[in-house]
């Protein structure tokens, strides 16, 4: 081919076509897709057992969930656990959380023990761990 | 009647499920083929043309009436097609030119093509074009869409458009003679 003008020879079409009847089935596919609404049934002109199912399903919907958040296990988190869980995972160190006491908390940490010869045995006898660690 | 009547009518409650009748009428056929000469595929173009009406519908109420209905719907329709062939170039995990060019492959075995191979010739010139020159190019020569309606649609002047179209149509005559 020497030349080629767009301009100067007939018309080239896209030479695309479509299934026989496409149009008309895709006019109304598109119409019923278009305008489907979802449809409102009035409470009022339900069938009886279809109201009680409704009320039934408002029920269960209306107290499982209570009934989940009331029967729901409170469990308590021991004072050595968060003590570890602070050590071990946070940042926060005793001058951190010295910070954040006043000084009355401070005096209700206090504890008063009686360190005379006698409860310090007791408490080395008593205290497997503590024995231990005063061999190590 | 008027355009600003059927709008009307397309807004009305009452009358916007006739008047969107007459709408799929007038506009399924050029819209169909201004969607698939970008998708290239039928089954592709049918998808994106159902998407394109049922928001053109869904979209209605805010149809402002500041351009025309008819650019209005193209513009739909062409960001609609455009959309399709990125998420479909991202599915396959290809570029958008790289899907075209396999889709204009596939042309030859595709049932709904019956172009010969001048045909077949000129679809793959135009892949050689850039995206923007494609466009103005298909709607200019295929669908036959005025420079006026085609700025008001793609948002670009007509200057603009004439020069794209200029440049086209030589990149597509330098290819045709190629062996």
């Amino acid at each position: 081919m020497n030349e080629f003008k767009l301009n100067k020879q007939s018309k080239l079409t896209t030479g695309f076509r479509t299934p026989e009847g496409y149009f008309e089935a895709v006019s109304d596919k598109i119409f019923e897709k278009a305008t489907r609404k979802t449809s409102l049934v009035s409470v009022f002109r339900m069938p009886t057992r279809w109201k009680m199912a409704a009320a039934a399903i408002l029920v269960i919907g209306f107290f499982v969930p209570i009934y989940m958040t009331l029967s729901k296990d409170v469990f308590e988190v021991e004072a050595p656990t968060i003590e570890n869980y602070i050590v071990n995972n946070t940042n926060i160190n005793q001058f951190d959380l010295i910070n954040e006491l006043d000084s009355e908390e401070i005096e209700n940490i206090n504890v008063n023990l009686n360190l005379d010869g006698e409860n310090v045995d007791a408490i080395l006898t008593s205290n497997a761990k503590i024995e231990n660690l005063i061999t190590e | 009647m008027e355009e600003k009547e059927f709008i009307l009518q397309l807004l009305d409650p009452k009358t916007q499920n006739e008047a969107f009748k007459k709408l799929l009428l007038d506009y399924q056929k050029p819209i169909y083929y201004h969607i698939r000469n970008i998708v290239i595929n039928h089954d592709d173009a049918n998808d994106v043309v159902q998407n394109t009406f049922i928001k053109v519908f869904k979209h209605l109420s805010k149809f402002k009436g500041e351009s025309k209905l008819f650019s209005w719907i193209y513009r739909i329709a062409t960001n609609e097609a455009i959309s399709f062939i990125n998420n479909k170039a991202n599915r396959n995990k290809i570029s958008n030119e790289e899907l075209k060019i396999k889709l204009v492959d596939n042309l030859v075995s595709d049932t709904y093509f019956d172009g010969d191979a001048v045909q077949l010739k000129l679809q793959k010139a135009i892949l050689r074009l850039p995206e923007k020159q494609q466009l103005v190019f298909k709607m200019k020569y295929f669908e036959e869409i005025k420079y006026e309606a085609m700025s008001e649609i793609l948002g670009t002047s007509v200057g603009a458009l004439k020069a794209s179209y200029f440049h086209a149509v030589k990149k597509i005559e330098a290819y045709m003679i190629k062996d």
